[in-house]
């Protein structure tokens, strides 16, 4: 894959999910505060509309996107074969393996929740 | 010539006093990857609070009396609230050049630190 070899575009990826992660959090905890006497029907009709439905998603997709790219800079950091000899690859393969699971859990059952 | 090679081969983290600056970052790191590992905690709490009124109000319920719960929720915010933080000090250095220079670093990271902490202090008092 040509496109994430030079690190740049992982650097602006991992950014641009990070402040569209922000911005939704922003909003959610704008509509939390505004409302003191939260309830069930408030909170449920909330998640109801398209426009967040389709928010709700492209965070999880920001989500899956900047933890797979921020887990493989930790991993590539120190599961390595200066740190860890002849293990290192194994390490990092089933390091990479959970992530990968985490963040499909994640993701899939997310996805279930609001549509 | 061939000097030997005196350099000692482990870092010994405890010894090595990381600035301020590196004390942010790394705690970046570490709170990012806490915050993933309880993702689907997060994910569960969603699915809880949707399903019907019964699991709602007994969810507000345990918020409200549960103290387990309440410093568990308090535990995350803080998590996210210091990983935000610190990612924006990291941005603004990045893109801008806020923050670069000895003295505007450091005074960032110690903004990061105070701001954390005031945040994660006024969600105690909110969720309290």
């Amino acid at each position: 894959m040509k496109f994430l070899e030079s690190g740049t575009n992982e650097f602006l990826i991992i950014r641009a999910c990070a402040l569209f992660m922000f911005l939704y959090g922003v909003y959610l905890i704008y509509f939390v505060v505004s409302n003191p006497g939260m309830d069930y029907l408030l909170w449920k009709s909330f998640f109801e509309g398209l426009v967040i439905k389709v928010f709700s998603t492209l965070f999880l997709i920001s989500f899956a996107v900047h933890t797979w790219l921020g887990t493989w800079a930790i991993g590539s950091d120190y599961f390595t074969p200066a740190r860890l000899g002849g293990f290192s690859k194994i390490v990092y393969v089933s390091y990479r393996f959970i992530c990968f699971l985490i963040v499909l859990i994640v993701f899939i059952w997310s996805l279930i929740i609001i549509w | 010539m061939i000097e030997k090679d005196n350099r000692p081969v482990f870092l010994n983290l405890l010894a090595i006093k990381l600035p301020i600056v590196g004390v942010v970052s790394i705690l970046h790191r570490i709170s990012g990857f806490a915050l993933f590992l309880c993702f689907p905690l997060v994910v569960w709490l969603l699915q809880v609070s949707l399903i019907s009124l019964e699991s709602f109000n007994q969810l507000q319920g345990y918020l409200v009396n549960s103290v387990f719960l309440k410093i568990l929720v308090v535990m995350m915010a803080v998590g996210f609230i210091y990983h935000v933080l610190a990612g924006l000090k990291k941005m603004l250095a990045e893109f801008f050049g806020f923050g670069e220079t000895l003295k505007s670093g450091q005074l960032l990271s110690w903004l990061v630190f105070a701001l954390s902490f005031t945040c994660s202090f006024w969600f105690l008092v909110y969720i309290w």
